[in-house]
């Protein structure tokens, strides 16, 4: 028979193990609160980390596969992406997305928080860059951040762990962007150089992004879980949890989920409920939370629960050297990043820009993929030695991050058709690239191309677009001041539900064009300083 | 060998799809030359024990078309798997040592990624001296 769950009444009650959900946890845990974290997915199995193995490429597509759509892992929800130019990509299991992240880890530039100021377009974030310093640091020691401090673009970014090697190639890049006169840095990873925090350092073995067998790459399921579980945070994985429930005064008195493994529904009941289930996630609970009075589910009275998804449409570009760099080798990670193209220009016919990111192009297998070289780019048949050989180990890439605008007809609904195994409705999801994103895209492949071929490449490769590149989920219930356009506050709460914070990238107003986990995770952390201080006023269910 | 094992007749197709990927040329080593569909299919296999599944689909194909024929085919008639079928094919072609030494690549060795900073100061003195700085208007 199975056993029955000891009850859950809680301070805190955590809805999502990933970067969000983990450091609020741990704020949270840290100041002697009672926490409980709600995860619908399982651990991760890291016998089935073989990094250091041939047969890496063989299993990673079915061990790690990040794509949903094309795996079965067992805290997967059904996902419709027919209507979207993007695919979402994410992890559901303990560590969340973190598991399968590249680990670049980089702040939003002081400028992103005021977009509507600078540019006049979109919204001003209610918090700053300033706001959320500390938190940045303090996240940063956490997630093993390494890199060199000191970029003139980051103010009081000063403590990270050595920077990861920046690679032959990286150096050719590197000098070729100082005769442009281009910004670039080398490269910010939540990846170890050293061992801290029970973490290991990086071994680059190629340029292995999934199943990190060092036990150097961050993710939440080793950075923060087996220290929570030590500050006594109750971690329930396979728990789905389907609804929030409100009392008669409109406060959440809890959680509805079901034990996946036994098919039992229960009430985690808790005085604030912190949801950190992604900009998918979030929306899906929010909407899932239908009552009576609350037809369009939970804190959605501005309507914006689900609106406003941006997905950061993304390029690649290839240079290749006459000379071997051993690309195949590199913490990926990004080696180097430039924000030379990252504010809006009036020389340009599109707002807002890009941060880029240099990476290695990785193992022989890696070499034989199809993204990044495309269809103009045989390899198969008699071409193949010839040209894997001018590859292989002789070539790397700028990854370009494209900040998107908001718009409403970019959403998240739910598709009750699709229930998943607990009978909660799966998602749609509606996205096109803008045309602002389009122009964004030509104009930095054009720039790329420029510094590879000025680092000595003798030709570049744009890479095709690809589907599966929605790595930033952002947006889906927007921060604001005005309850009548945003659904959570400058510190999560949401204006409906006065105990329920949202705390993981929902909350964006705007996208940035940087890789969003840092502020991410230093907004959680904000979040959770303002719930510690402000504990002994704050509204429950009674 | 497992039941799930690719038969005599099937590693005979199985070849020559491969060496349409990856021919004989001179001084290289062509796919079924690597032993992609023996020796190192087992060894693949003991990776991924689905792996005949994934790849009987595309060797039932071939039937009366000859192999490269039947991989244009997969191209036009499902883009997916085709690519699904050419970096298999890669990847096991890789797990030979002779192959990986013939392209030049020592495996995955480990080499630690800490470098020191002190190691970047020159190439990074263009950088602090342009005046790059966060935008404020
Ligand atoms: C392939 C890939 C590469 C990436 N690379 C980078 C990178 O280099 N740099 C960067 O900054 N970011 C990167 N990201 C994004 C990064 O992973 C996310 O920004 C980050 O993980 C978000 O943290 P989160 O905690 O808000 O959400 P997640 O990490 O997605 O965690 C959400 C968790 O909530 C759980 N959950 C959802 N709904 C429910 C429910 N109803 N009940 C219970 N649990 C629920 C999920 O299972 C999941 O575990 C990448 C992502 C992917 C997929
Ligand atoms: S490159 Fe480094 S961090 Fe990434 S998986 Fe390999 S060892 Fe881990």
């Amino acid at each position: 028979m199975a056993e029955t769950p000891k009850p859950i009444d809680c301070d805190v009650l955590v809805i999502g193990s990933g970067p969000s959900g983990a450091v609020f946890a741990k704020r949270a845990a840290e100041a002697g609160m009672s926490v409980v974290c709600l995860e619908q997915g399982d651990w991760v199995d890291y016998s089935k980390a073989i990094s250091d193995k041939p047969g890496f490429e063989l299993t990673a597509p079915r061990d790690w596969q990040y794509v949903p759509t094309k795996r079965n892992l067992s805290g997967d929800y059904p996902i419709s992406v027919e209507d979207s130019d993007i695919i979402p990509l994410y992890w559901n299991g303990v560590g969340g997305s973190s598991i399968s992240w590249a680990a670049n880890w980089m702040r939003n530039l002081p400028s992103d928080f005021r977009v509507r100021t600078l540019d006049g377009v979109a919204d001003d974030w209610p918090i700053s860059y300033e706001d959320l310093m500390p938190h940045y640091a303090r996240t940063e020691r956490e997630f093993v951040v390494s890199g060199v401090a000191g970029d003139p673009m980051y103010p009081g970014q000063d403590e990270l762990l050595p920077p990861v090697d920046l690679t032959k190639a990286g150096r050719m890049v590197a000098a070729a962007q100082n005769r442009l006169g281009w910004h670039w840095w080398p490269g910010t990873n939540a990846i170890a150089t050293v061992p801290r925090n029970g973490m290991e350092p990086c071994q680059q073995r190629t340029a292995c992004m999934w199943g990190c067998v060092e036990k150097a790459k961050a993710s939440t399921d080793r950075t923060h879980w087996p220290e929570l579980a030590r500050l006594g945070v109750r971690l329930v994985p396979n728990a789905r949890v389907t609804r929030i429930e409100l009392d008669r005064q409109g406060l959440a008195r809890g959680a509805v989920y079901v034990d996946r493994k036994t098919g039992r529904e229960h009430l985690a009941k808790a005085g604030i409920i912190v949801i950190a289930a992604n900009g998918i996630g979030t929306p899906r609970l929010l909407l899932s939370s239908r009552m009576p009075g609350k037809e369009d589910g939970v804190a959605n009275s501005s309507g914006l629960v689900g609106k406003r998804l941006m997905l950061h449409p993304t390029a690649a570009v290839v240079g290749l050297f006459d000379a071997p760099l051993e690309s195949y080798r590199g913490a990926w990670g990004q080696v180097a990043y430039t924000l030379q193209f990252y504010e809006t220009s009036q020389e340009r016919d599109f707002v807002r820009g890009s941060k880029w990111s240099l990476q290695p192009t990785g193992s022989p297998a890696q070499i034989a993929r199809r993204w990044p070289w495309g269809d103009e780019n045989q390899l198969w048949g008699d071409a193949f030695h010839d040209e894997f050989a001018r590859r292989f180990g002789r070539s790397v890439s700028w990854g370009i991050i494209c900040e998107d605008l908001p718009d409403a007809e970019n959403r998240v609904e739910l598709d009750t058709e699709t229930p998943d195994d607990t009978g909660m409705p799966g998602v749609k999801i509606h996205y096109k690239t803008g045309e602002n994103s389009k122009r964004m895209l030509r104009f930095m492949a054009e720039r790329a191309k420029e510094s590879l071929t000025e680092a000595g490449a003798y030709r570049t490769v744009v890479a095709p677009q690809s589907r599966e590149s929605g790595w930033h989920i952002l947006g889906t219930a927007k921060m604001g001041d005005d309850p009548r356009d945003s659904v959570v506050d400058r510190h999560g709460r949401s204006h409906d539900v006065a105990n329920l914070f949202i705390v993981d990238g929902s909350v964006w107003p705007t996208s940035a064009g940087v890789n969003p986990t840092a502020t991410i995770a230093a907004f959680a952390s904000w979040s959770a300083a303002h719930v510690v201080a402000n504990r002994a006023s704050q509204r429950m269910a009674s | 060998m497992s039941s799930g094992s690719l038969s005599a007749a099937e590693r005979d197709i199985l070849g020559s799809l491969a060496d349409v990927l990856i021919p004989p040329a001179t001084g290289a080593i062509c796919a079924s030359g690597a032993g992609v569909s023996g020796v190192l299919l087992d060894q693949a296999q003991s990776y991924a024990p689905d792996l005949p599944e994934r790849l009987r689909g595309v060797i039932a194909k071939v039937g009366n078309l000859g192999p490269a024929q039947a991989l244009q085919a997969l191209k036009a008639s499902d883009g997916a798997a085709y690519d699904g079928f050419c970096e298999t094919i890669a990847a096991i072609y890789f797990l030979s040592p002779q192959v990986r030494a013939a392209v030049g690549f020592p495996g995955r060795e480990p080499k630690p990624a800490r470098v020191d900073v002190a190691d970047l100061e020159e190439l990074l003195l263009p950088v602090l001296e342009a005046g790059f700085a966060p935008r404020t208007a």
